[in-house]
């Protein structure tokens, strides 16, 4: 036999796991018994099983292996013996299931040759071999001896001498039987992790399946089945972006429909928006396109659509109306005297803000402009909705260096209304202080900001009508601000290249992020990034708690950025002459190049979970561009 | 140089001395260390008992803890990472040898000791034995009983039918 050979019994030499040593404790019996110890070892049975060294290092030798190395040839002999009986011990075992099989199969295959190979006196007085297993008389006693053994062990010992026991027998089984009962040991040792595990923990596990594995989960038993329940999925519609704030919001009114299941909402709408997403980011995906014709020659200057309606505001004077399904061209708003600038709509209006110096609100529904506020004195440019105190307001910025608000008018209101300043009951207040145009404004509830071109952001608080901070850094026009109302920071991106942080709370600078080399004209925030967009051709992902810049991507032509938009998992963006889609989930990776190649200018995109808009240039005309991701996602 | 470890016992009475730096890694024990003021130095200083957590468990906390001893884990508020994050290929093999009660016991003293690395490598290994398996593969793998009724399957199956590829 080569010395290279794994050892014949495996376990011989290896120290005890701590369960099974003794402990000083483990040295009295539990229900000491003296005169069942006195009567064992003075049975005949001690002699045949060699059992005095046992007992020795049971009750003197908590390490036991003293002994057993010394006596390693005896120990084998006897080890063949304990574990032979001990097979027929378990199979005798009324309450062993699958042990039997295979110990019995292995009690039928091993007998004659184990016997043959021992070299040691038969543990059997019995004359014949093979008979000592059938023979009654000893077969009865080595049965009630191990029986003896094993009630006693089981009434009398501690944990650890049970434990300790039990592994001095394993210690003595050859490799074949050990790997038989590692098999076995290993089946009995599954274990139902999610009905085991604390519900948290069980959770964690199934946030990490795709899908696909989930609904096979819900196969599996009631108990698997009720862990995915409505509320698991809507937390992966929210941990993935898959739903907006505002679907959120909307569903809390449904809440009491959710918790009798109804028509599994979340599930379906996650399953739904995860293949739309599949869509997007597969490059082998053809959106369906819808070419329309938009507002002749002129520039489009707003974009804004959901599932029933496309609305676009151009320098031609008009604000159109399309449908998103088929493109068809709803309606034509038509009443301002200059190009359209600033567009929002909100419910059922629409309001629009332009070089006529006019707000105007308009009907959707009937299309019909309902109320004109006059009072800026140059161009609008920018405007923002927020609602405070339970109402809607509309803040307008403009070239006239002011900002204006306005209260929403009711939407049943239907009477035309044409105000001036001084008959407007609308009108609220007027914010006075920058000292150049006002080309950004955007809020929440009652914190307005504007960047100007006079390089400072102005922080406004509508509650007191008042400037809370005057944000100076910026050596060059500011074109763009976010306000990120959960962390209390307002961002801003200005014509000095550079983007800056402002601490709210104290109006100090945090961050200035230099990255870009030419204007930064456009920020975006959705949960996971900051995004900025220059026109130095590139655009860049920015972690939004920490303002690292997580990833840059570059249009190869190098013109400035004009338009870009995310639904949180994919960013779509536009150049002169250049539509790109990225996979955000995968740090802006590219999924379409150039996806447009018979396009001009991209003047404005927007997209949401299936569609993308896209307002462009096209042989000097204008043209909104309709990409359908749906495929075959009801 | 043993003075300067920290003394730990386990449930079942079996007590190991351990770096702090080690010890740390479980925010529950670090927490706990620097409420007791814990000594090192201090040669009578109490072993911390560990109730919950039986000595073969503890050695692969330890040995876990030992493994990644220089190990910036992500941060552990940016739930994102940390669930996006694939296992780590030391974990996948430390925690794939084991049996599933083992498995089992280090995902419940991860939590309890509160280790969030070790803790999220135990459950993506248990979401990698269910991923991509259908349920009677899920059964068989973790020797679960199927209690549903033939009706309650048919529901179930009517239910996710329209998910299903086509």
């Amino acid at each position: 036999m080569s010395s290279d050979n794994p050892p014949t019994l495996p376990l011989l030499n290896t120290p005890f796991p701590s369960s099974c040593k003794l402990q000083d404790h483990d040295h009295y019996l539990l229900n000491s018994n003296d005169l069942l110890i006195e009567n064992l070892s003075k049975s005949n049975f001690k002699k045949r099983l060699n059992l005095d060294d046992d007992y020795d290092d049971d009750n003197d030798d908590g390490n036991n292996n003293k002994n057993s190395n010394d006596n390693s040839d005896e120990n084998r002999g006897r080890s063949r013996f304990d574990s032979t009986n001990k097979r027929i011990l378990l199979d005798k075992d009324e309450d062993n299931n699958l042990a039997n099989q295979i110990i019995f199969d292995t009690v039928d295959e091993n007998i004659d040759e184990e016997i043959v190979m021992d070299d040691d006196p038969l543990p059997s007085p019995s004359e014949s071999p093979k008979n000592i297993y059938i023979d009654s008389g000893p077969l009865l006693d080595s049965l009630k001896f191990i029986n003896l053994i094993e009630n006693f062990s089981t009434n009398s010992l501690t944990k650890n001498s049970q434990n300790y026991l039990a592994f001095k027998l394993l210690s003595k089984l050859n490799r074949s039987t050990l790997s038989d009962f590692n098999n076995l040991i290993n089946k009995s040792l599954k274990r139902d992790f999610l009905t085991n595990l604390p519900i948290e923990l069980s959770i964690n596990i199934l946030e990490n399946l795709d899908y696909k594995s989930l609904l096979n989960v819900t196969k599996v038993s009631k108990k698997w089945n009720s862990l995915i329940d409505e509320n698991f999925w809507k937390n992966l519609l929210i941990r993935d972006n898959f739903i907006t704030n505002d679907e959120l919001l909307s569903t809390l009114n449904l809440n009491h429909d959710i918790n009798n299941n109804s028509q599994f909402f979340f599930k379906k709408l996650y399953i739904k928006r995860f293949k739309l997403y599949s869509n997007w980011i597969n490059p082998n995906f053809q959106p369906k396109r819808i070419s329309v014709r938009g507002h002749g020659q002129n520039v489009v200057t707003c974009l804004q659509f959901d599932d029933n309606k496309i609305i676009t505001g151009a320098d031609d004077k008009m604000i159109n109306i399309y449908n998103p399904n088929n493109g068809e061209l709803l309606k034509i708003l038509q009443g301002h005297e200059g190009g359209v600038w600033a567009l929002k709509y909100i419910g059922n209006q629409i309001i629009s803000g332009s070089t006529d110096r006019t707000v105007r609100i308009w009907n959707i529904n009937t299309g019909k402009c309902t109320h004109i506020f006059r009072g800026h004195t140059s161009t609008i440019r920018c405007m923002e909705i927020v609602e405070f105190n339970n109402e809607k307001l509309i803040v307008t910025g403009s070239r006239d260096n002011t900002l204006h608000v306005w209260k929403l008018p009711n939407e049943q209101d239907d009477e035309f209304y044409d105000l001036n300043v001084e008959n407007n009951p609308f009108f609220v207040t007027v914010l006075k202080g920058h000292t150049g145009s006002v080309r950004s404004v955007t809020g929440f509830k009652n914190i307005i900001i504007s960047g100007s071109y006079d390089h400072t952001i102005r922080v406004w608080d509508l509650n007191t009508l008042t400037i809370k901070f005057i944000l100076k850094g910026h050596t060059d026009r500011i074109y763009s601000t976010i306000y990120d109302h959960n962390r209390n920071k307002c961002i801003s991106a200005s014509m000095d290249s550079s983007i800056r942080v402002w601490d709210l709370k104290t109006g100090e600078c945090l961050n200035i992020l230099k990255n870009h080399t030419s204007l930064v004209g456009l920020l975006g925030l959705s949960n996971k990034y900051l995004i900025s967009a220059a026109a130095d051709g590139t655009l860049r992902g920015w972690n939004p708690k920490i303002y690292t810049n997580e990833f840059t991507l570059h249009h190869d032509n190098h013109s400035a950025i004009t338009t870009f938009d995310s639904n949180s998992n994919v960013l779509v963006s536009g150049s002169e002459g250049q539509f790109n889609i990225y996979d955000l989930k995968n740090k802006g990776e590219l999924i379409k190049f150039n996806f447009l190649n018979d396009i001009g200018q991209v003047w404005s995109t927007k997209c949401n979970f299936n569609k993308c808009i896209i307002a462009v240039e096209k042989n000097q005309q204008s043209y909104i561009e309709i990409l359908d991701f749906t495929g075959n996602v009801e | 140089m043993s003075s300067q470890l920290i003394k730990i016992t386990t449930s079942d009475e079996e007590t190991f001395k351990v770096e702090r730096s080690i010890v740390e890694r479980s925010v529950l024990l670090k927490h706990l260390l620097s409420d007791l003021e814990y000594d090192e130095t201090d040669e009578d200083a109490e072993p911390i008992p560990l109730p919950n957590v039986r000595a073969s468990v503890f050695k692969k906390v330890l040995e876990w803890a030992e493994h990644h001893k220089n190990t910036n884990f992500p941060d552990d508020e940016d739930e994102d990472a940390r669930k996006s994050a694939p296992i780590d290929e030391w974990d996948r093999e430390f925690l794939k040898v084991v049996d599933q009660e083992m498995l089992y016991e280090i995902i419940l003293a991860a939590n309890y000791l509160n280790i969030r690395p070790l803790l999220d490598a135990g459950c993506k290994t248990v979401a990698e034995m269910i991923r991509g398996k259908s349920a009677e593969e899920i059964r068989r793998t973790f020797n679960i009983v199927n209690d549903f009724s033939p009706e309650e399957e048919a529901a179930i199956k009517r239910e996710n039918e329209w998910a299903e590829d086509r």
